[in-house]
């Protein structure tokens, strides 16, 4: 008789738990749509004028260039760990000289542009979420409409082209960086020979292995950014509020980033 | 000039106004009152644009705001402006910035052009223009207020909305404040709703009053109409009774 009221216990905890998932999941999939809405009306309210040039180039600068620094350091450390980690499993069966085909492939195709997303959700989703949910929830964002300005154009559309069009780049420089901590590790620590290493780095590589990278991460950029956007300007309940926005806005991104990796590297490079 | 007929707004599942109507006349300063949470803020912020209504009209000069084409009625929002609680001045921008900001992102004028007459639209509400390049953190809630003030009315606004223009300030800064908006909305013969719960106040800027309880104006009348009213919603609210007919209902 116990038992069988353990086992109802037991279960009615577990249907609880995988409800809970399960509502999670749910409002996750119902932001992803209600975010689609809004990058749409974004879109459509930057590609029409006045265009704010000046915000532009100011989110161009936060957003791009002063993620380098980080985005540059985490992909030299990921080359580096790559090229030892590779070099104990591959030296187990002889077959060190492929290390620099893993690792250039490696660092192009998956972990440039995956690591230095989540960096970048991180970094740049966060500052995005926490300033608009201030300007949010201290009514800035509703002076900006009766001051007769366009907050898509003006705070939104800014932030959004910022990151779809300085990932990609950063992505490039974090590629060539990675390479080049595995070179480093490789020549002085390994016993590589430096030519031949770098002979062999591009010996195998692909157009497609860089562009395709480059192309995940124009979608992560633009999916960061939006998240940031969005979770910003529906954050509400003062500042409490403004730390629910940025913490969701750096969890939705990485989830969605990781998710849209998937998903891009099964259409790019699995046809 | 602005005339609001049965107005409902649900917010959150949650009824905030059922059944507003009012009115306001060219250059007219009307006061609205109630208990905080009953939706004051909400009313103007509807007005504006700016949350979604349920039903009801909004019209001004005659036209419906719903019925109006686009660009018919961001030429009506483009002339109303607002003066809310927290001032909600940009902090990343200076405060001539600030005031101009209308003028160059939303009319489109070049920042030098801008900059001279947000100076003037500064000293009209009592600003040194030497402080036209501080920023907005360093200031005063009631230097804030000004700032705000100048924002709104360098775009000349037909209808100025004050949400709690006193609240927080000391009394002697409240009456500046209010004297700059007696002079800024009667001087130019704006239209004006304010929100406040500064008795002091209401007798200086109202022209009619109207209390809001439960989402509906359940009182309007003069300043006349105020002192004498012998209605037990107004005398509670008047007379600061923690018991009476406003307070029954509540949990
Ligand atoms: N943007 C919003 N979203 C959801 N609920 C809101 C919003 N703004 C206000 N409310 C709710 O509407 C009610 C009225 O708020 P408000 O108009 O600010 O009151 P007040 O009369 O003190 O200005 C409150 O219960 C508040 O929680
Ligand atoms: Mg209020």
């Amino acid at each position: 008789m116990l038992h069988l009221k353990e086992k109802e216990k037991t279960k009615k905890a577990c249907v609880n738990f995988l409800a809970y998932i399960g509502r999670g999941f749910l409002s996750f999939l119902q932001s992803c749509g209600k975010s689609a809405l809004f990058l749409k009306k974004t879109v459509f309210c930057g590609l029409t004028r006045p265009y704010y040039g000046k915000q532009i180039r100011k989110q161009l600068m936060e957003i791009g260039f002063y993620s380098l620094p980080v985005i540059g350091l985490t992909s030299i450390f990921t080359g580096i760990v790559l090229a030892l980690q590779s070099y104990t499993g591959f030296s187990r069966f002889s077959a060190q000289g492929a290390l620099p085909t893993l690792v250039v492939l490696c660092v192009t195709r998956e972990l440039g542009p995956v690591i230095a997303a989540l960096m970048f959700s991180g970094r740049v989703g966060a500052t995005i979420a926490a300033e608009i949910a201030t300007m949010k929830v201290t009514e800035q964002i509703d002076a900006l409409s009766t001051l007769s300005t366009c907050v898509y154009r003006y705070l939104y559309w800014p932030r959004i082209l910022a990151g779809l069009l300085t990932l990609p780049l950063l992505v490039f420089i974090a590629d060539v960086l990675g390479v080049f901590g595995g070179f480093l590790i490789a020549v002085y620590q390994l016993g590589f020979n430096a030519e031949q290493y770098l002979k062999r780095t591009v010996e195998f590589l692909t157009f497609e292995d860089v562009s395709f990278g480059l192309i995940k991460a124009a979608f992560f950029g633009v999916t960061t950014a939006l998240m940031g956007c969005y979770q910003g300007a529906n954050a509400k309940d003062g500042a409490a509020g403004v730390g629910r926005a940025t913490m969701n806005a750096v969890v939705y991104s990485s989830i969605a980033v990781m998710f849209l990796d998937y998903l891009l590297t099964t259409i790019l490079f699995h046809k | 000039m602005l005339k609001i007929r049965d107005l409902h707004v649900t917010l959150n599942e949650k009824r905030v106004l059922s059944g507003v109507d009012l009115d306001l006349q060219e250059g007219e300063s009307l006061i609205i009152l109630g208990c905080s949470g009953t939706g004051k803020s909400v009313l103007l912020k509807t007005i504006l644009g700016l949350l979604p209504k349920d039903s009801g009209t909004i019209s001004v000069d005659g036209v419906d705001l719903d019925k109006a084409t686009p660009e018919e009625e961001t030429k009506v929002r483009h002339r109303m402006g607002m003066l809310f609680q927290g001032s909600a001045l940009f902090d990343s921008l200076t405060l001539w910035e600030n005031v101009a900001f209308g003028l160059i992102y939303g009319r489109k004028m070049p920042p030098e052009e801008a900059k001279p007459l947000a100076l003037a639209a500064m000293e009209k509400v009592e600003l040194d223009r030497k402080m036209a390049s501080l920023m907005p953190a360093s200031l005063s809630g009631g230097m804030q207020k000004r700032v705000g003030l100048a924002r709104t009315l360098i775009l000349e606004p037909r209808m100025i909305f004050f949400d709690e223009p006193t609240t927080g300030l000391d009394p002697i800064t409240s009456g500046i404040v209010n004297d700059l908006i007696v002079q800024a909305v009667k001087g130019l013969n704006i239209g004006s709703i304010t929100i406040t719960h500064d008795l002091n106040s209401v007798h200086k800027i109202a022209d009619r009053i109207c209390f809001l309880f439960e989402g509906k104006i359940i009182w309007t009348g003069s300043l006349k109409g105020l002192d004498t009213t012998e209605n037990p919603y107004m005398r509670q609210f008047l007379d600061a009774k923690p018991s009476g007919p406003l307070t029954e209902n509540r949990p």
